[in-house]
């Protein structure tokens, strides 16, 4: 490699500068490494979504990307409890085609002697049902990512 | 004497025959060589490699737009990957992308070479990481650019982001310690016309 090569790279590792995308999770997944997922509570529909139900589909979500190192659907030995309730909203818009579902995901963390650790709301909507309550559930396991600094 | 006459005749024949005239040349033309700014498109589209200079990362990917006269419209599509562990192993190396949508100004176009200074919007999907996991930032850059040939040109670019998510730390290494908070990337780019 000629001299001014080696110059070239050198100058051009030097300018590397450093870039950082981080997360801080809501929850210490380290303490609380466990969570059983209670059945959901939905008003009115009977849903499923790509041929599981919402919670069943919820667990997979929270299972694949979520930050506890383990899912359950039985309230066994578990660190925390998970009570989620979806409430829809049907709008009809101004026609036939305006119409959308609001979908609000109102979620409790707690452990199991009922002690809460975390609680909040997401909420989504679309055109299509399925596709709001599959969006609000996408975002409540977008809200339990682990914490990261990549 | 016979002899003589048989000798002299055709040359006397030829003597007498009309000249043809001698073409005009031409003037001749001094070849001009056109220089790199006159052959500038005052108008193309344009294409090229991207590559970020990030430490612990590679970050590369096409872009594609246009520009005419002064004004130029660029979207990007970098994407991100790790080049060492994750020791949480959120990732296993590919992170996400760099979707950049700019308007840019051609500030100085002097023969070969050209400065932008361009603003937009910088969109950061973080697919290794969750589908919904995405990260924006404002930048504002300046780019200079040297065109090799009419066609194909390099260029670098300083970048600098006015407004940033949270969760997006230019300059920051994991650590937490802190550098320069600019980003350096270097173009590869061709151009139609």
């Amino acid at each position: 490699m000629s001299a001014r090569r080696a110059a070239l790279a050198a100058l051009m590792l030097g300018a590397c500068t450093p870039l950082t995308f981080s997360n801080t999770a809501p929850v210490d997944f380290t303490r609380y490494r466990s969570v059983y997922v209670a059945p959901l509570v939905i008003d009115r529909y009977e849903l499923e979504l790509h041929g599981l139900s919402p919670r069943d589909y919820l667990i997979e979500g929270l299972n694949a990307g979520g930050g506890f190192a383990r899912v359950d659907r039985d309230p066994g030995v578990v660190d925390t409890h998970l009570y989620v309730e979806l409430r829809v909203q049907y709008d009809d818009g101004f026609d036939r085609e305006d119409h959308t579902y609001r979908v609000t995901a109102t979620f409790e963390l707690s452990t199991p002697d009922g002690r809460v650790i975390d609680r909040g709301q997401v909420e989504d909507d679309d055109s299509d049902l399925y596709e709001a309550v599959e969006d609000a559930l996408d975002e409540l396991v977008h809200h339990y990512l682990p914490s990261y600094r990549l | 004497m016979l002899l003589a006459l048989l000798i002299a005749a055709p040359i006397a024949a030829d003597a007498r025959r009309p000249r043809p005239k001698k073409k005009a040349r031409a003037p001749r033309q001094r070849a001009v060589q056109p220089s790199r700014a006159a052959a500038q498109p005052d108008s193309a589209v344009t294409y090229g490699l991207d590559w970020f200079l990030v430490k612990d990362k590679t970050v590369v990917g096409p872009n594609l737009g246009f520009y005419s006269g002064g004004f130029g419209l660029d979207v990007g599509a970098s994407f991100i990957w790790l080049t060492e562990d994750d020791p949480n192993d959120v990732v296993d190396s590919f992170v996400g992308a760099l979707l950049g949508f700019h308007v840019y100004g051609r500030a100085l176009r002097s023969g070969a070479t050209e400065l932008r200074i361009g603003t937009g919007l910088d969109a950061w999907p973080l697919f290794g990481i969750d589908a919904d996991e995405w990260l924006f930032s404002w930048p504002v850059y300046v780019e200079g650019r040297y065109w090799v040939s009419r066609n194909w040109g390099v260029g670098a670019q300083v970048r600098y982001q006015l407004i940033h998510s949270d969760g997006l730390e230019p300059g920051v290494e994991r650590d937490g310690s802190e550098a320069v908070p600019l980003l350096f990337m270097l173009t590869l780019g061709g151009r139609s016309g």
